[in-house]
């Protein structure tokens, strides 16, 4: 896997998060959508594909919910039967509620497959996160891989101890599965739990730590970097005096790719 | 170099002290063995080592550890990582990096030390462990005995005086196992590291120690030099029992007993050939299961090729194989989780499979072991008295307890009650044997021994003895492929690798006429009148 400046993907995803809940219009969410697409098509991420395929479920129950709740919100009806009502106007803020999510998705899939947790750790200390903070960051992104290793076996020991979802309904689907995702919460628990202790006896957090491998920027890294960074007051400025989203969000597509294409080129 | 005393703990949510009055010394340089039924206080023990206990795991703690004149009240397990190193049950747990350099630079990044240091640091540990070939490999594409090596040298880099290690053994092969305890011989003689090391195997550790210590409901109840302490102590009432060859020979009045195979091949050869042997007895049903020419792979590399096996009511067969051999695919084929890409599976449709996985915490959902077994049997759809379960594991006194607040091996054991109470035909079991005590593995070999008359039974474990006293047919796959399926006698007597202690002692007493395929002491009835001669003054006072 092609590895970049795990400095530039944190910057680079804050910058991606906060215009994904900022931004009002589908075109600017699409494109932001279609940023993250490009930059994971450069890193080729395992963890990339499993966010997305995961997150596509929930994806689904957003469109439906944003298209339920709206209750036909505008004058263009499409389509009516009872109380549903579904609008033009709907539809797009819907989808936009959409894309908002899968563009979020999409980024930290990008940054799990791209910045590994020892990286991670030298980022934030960079950026002076407190450390308690830190150690709950470390345990979530160690506990992550494993935890999908462990919902499979659990789900493997219903399955077997004779747990059948097939042929009944979605209530009793979920009320049967309400085992399994005991079972592997307090997994999750005891996996954090044996981490943070890890994380002691390797005498985690210190204010004495030094990185092995420093993380540097190069100029044009740097640049990236404040490129990225200048975006989130542009975006205020430009949105509000001239309207012009489409503008910065461009840019951020740009640097995105140049950020990551260069390094993962070299 | 460290010294307890006075020192009582309790859990915040127990209701009993976890450790009662324990008071010792432990010098530089020893190799001190904890040994104790599962919950007798090993763990807890080790925690108050390396300060977890008080900083981590909060009670009631009375009474004062010093590790290296400091008081553990004092200094947090992060600032007493330089001179104590851990390694914890799971492995698996205890690593938090992506690649092994990283995994090993961390400790040396916290304590602040320079680029250089640390790369010398990581060079000299990745020595040390025999892992110099893994030092760019990713985490998580090494094995588990890989992942303990790679554990163990990140709790060196420090060049710690006090390696504390819990079951560090438990999940390896045994090869791997055996590296493992090479390593720790090695830091023991010859850099003179005090180990401490909490284990059940102690074919493989007990010769190899200075010192054992015993625990029993919290407390210490014998300490001292190896043969002394199991000589004296009746080890089987402890729940720990006796390494094989120590074991017989007690049986047999020889006192003290051999500590390793070498000194056994002297002590037990008259009493060998001076018992009768065992014929082994069983019997066979209808088939209930074939695989067929099966291959089967997750992404690219096929993790089984070409594999054959039928499985008939009544019988016992042991699955043994180096880690990543591919056992657990087979056990999941068996089980219907998983079909294989190529050939066939036939399976009766009237027979039910079930599986114990190796790490029994996933088994549990419920807040006590009681509804455990009983969710399983709803599961199951079978109606059935839950309590028989729990009385021929010997487990009834858990019935009320919840399932994630046992020790090791009663989780274990609660795992297999809460699937072998819907009686499955087919019960598979993947590593049961790891974290039991010598007890609880005595009443699950008899356990399995009356299941088998009527079902039948899939065994993967590293544990050879344990495989021999169960498994009439033994099954080794190597690199996924079955390399041997044939009766246990044929497939472990005089192997290298799979071979039992006792079944050591007695192949190299074979010219002698001792029959060479006594595999555990079920194979051998003791006559009685056999000459002790051979255990004479000289080789006493030697001992």
């Amino acid at each position: 896997m092609r590895v970049p400046n795990p400095f530039v993907i944190f910057v680079w995803l804050c910058v991606v998060v906060f215009l994904s809940l900022a931004v009002l219009s589908l075109i600017s969410v699409l494109t932001l959508f279609a940023a993250t697409l490009v930059v994971a098509l450069f890193v080729h991420g395992d963890e990339w594909k499993i966010y997305m395929k995961y997150s596509t479920i929930t994806a689904s129950l957003i469109l439906c919910f944003n298209l339920l709740l709206s209750g036909g919100w505008g004058n263009n009806v499409l389509f009516k039967y009872y109380f549903i009502t579904i609008s033009s106007e709907s539809l797009l803020f819907s989808l936009m509620m959409v894309f908002k999510f899968l563009a979020i998705v999409s980024a930290f899939g990008v940054f799990s497959s791209t910045v590994r947790i020892e990286d991670l750790i030298t980022v934030l200390e960079r950026l002076r996160i407190p450390d308690k903070a830190l150690v709950t960051a470390v345990i979530s992104l160690s506990v992550f891989p494993v935890l999908t290793k462990d919902a499979k076996e659990i789900t493997e020991v219903f399955y077997v101890r004779g747990m059948n979802c097939e042929k009944k309904s979605m209530r009793d689907r979920i009320k049967a599965r309400m085992p399994l995702l005991i079972s592997l919460a307090e997994t999750a628990l005891e996996r954090g739990m044996d981490l943070a202790q890890t994380l002691e006896l390797r005498g985690y957090p210190s204010r004495k730590r030094n990185p092995w491998k420093k993380i540097k920027l190069q100029l044009y890294e740097k640049i990236i970097v404040l490129i990225l960074v200048s975006l989130v007051p542009a975006y205020f400025t430009l949105a509000y005096f001239f309207r012009l989203q489409m503008l910065e969000i461009f840019s951020v597509m740009l640097t995105s790719i140049a950020a990551i294409s260069r390094r993962c080129v070299e | 170099m460290i010294r307890f005393s006075n020192v009582y703990f309790k859990y915040s949510l127990n209701d009993d002290f976890a450790l009662r009055n324990i008071s010792l010394k432990i010098e530089q340089s020893e190799f001190l063995l904890v040994v104790g039924d599962s919950g007798s206080g090993k763990t807890t023990f080790l925690r108050c080592i390396n300060a977890l206990i008080p900083h981590f795991y909060h009670g009631i703690f009375k009474g004062d550890v010093t590790v290296n004149g400091i008081s553990t009240r004092d200094k947090s397990p992060s600032e007493l990582a330089s001179i104590v190193g851990t390694v914890i049950q799971t492995p698996q747990n205890q690593v938090l990096m992506t690649t092994v350099e990283r995994e090993i630079a961390f400790p040396l990044e916290n304590a602040g030390y320079s680029e250089d240091i640390i790369s010398v640091r990581i060079e000299e540990a990745l020595e040390l462990c025999g892992i110099n070939n893994l030092r760019h490999r990713k985490i998580s594409e090494l094995s588990g005995g890989e992942i303990q090596k790679v554990v163990i040298a990140a709790s060196l880099v420090h060049r710690p005086k006090i390696l504390v290690l819990d079951e560090p053994i438990s999940q390896l092969d045994p090869k791997s196992a055996e590296d493992i305890l090479n390593i720790l011989k090695h830091l023991n003689e010859e850099l003179g590291m005090t180990v401490i090391l909490a284990e059940h195997r102690l074919d493989r550790t007990l010769h190899m120690v200075d010192r054992v210590i015993v625990f029993d409901k919290g407390t210490i109840v014998a300490d001292g030099e190896p043969r002394m302490v199991f000589s004296k102590t009746d080890m089987n009432a402890l729940g720990v029992g006796y390494p094989p060859v120590m074991g017989i020979a007690l049986k047999g009045g020889i006192r003290p007993p051999p500590l390793t195979v070498k000194e056994a091949r002297k002590y037990l050869k008259n009493l060998l050939l001076n018992s009768k042997i065992r014929e082994p007895a069983f019997r066979t049903g209808a088939e209930l299961f074939k695989l067929q020419d099966a291959w089967f792979k997750y992404t690219q590399k096929w993790i089984l090729k070409n594999v054959n096996l039928g499985l008939k009511r009544g019988e016992i067969i042991g699955i043994l194989g180096h880690n990543g051999a591919g056992k657990t695919t087979l056990a999941k084929l068996i089980a219907g989780l998983y079909h294989p890409q190529k050939g066939k599976v036939l399976r009766r449709k009237d027979i039910r499979v079930g599986m114990v996985f190796s790490n029994p915490d996933i088994h549990f959902s419920q807040d006590s072991v009681e509804d455990e077994l009983k969710l399983s049997l709803r599961l199951a759809g079978v109606k059935k008295d839950h309590s028989k379960i729990l009385q021929s594991l010997n487990i009834e006194h858990l019935t009320k307890r919840n399932p994630r607040d046992l020790s090791g091996g009663e989780k274990m054991l609660t795992a297999i009650a809460s699937v072998a109470v819907s009686e499955p035909d087919i019960l598979i079991l993947d590593e049961p044997t790891l974290g039991l005590s010598y007890k609880h593995k005595a009443t699950l070999i008899e356990f399995l021994k009356r299941y088998a008359k009527n079902k039948s039974i899939v065994i993967i474990s590293h544990d050879v003895e344990t495989i021999a006293k169960i498994a009439p047919r033994i099954l080794v796959l190597s690199h996924g492929t079955v390399i041997a399926d044939s009766n246990a006698r044929d497939i472990m007597c005089g192997s290298f690798v799979f071979s039992t202690q006792l079944n050591r002692v007695a192949q190299s007493l074979a010219d002698e006429g001792v029959d060479s395929l006594i595999l555990t002491d079920n194979d051998i009835e003791l006559s009685g009148a056999y000459d002790k001669s051979t255990l004479n003054g000289k080789e006493r006072r030697s001992q």
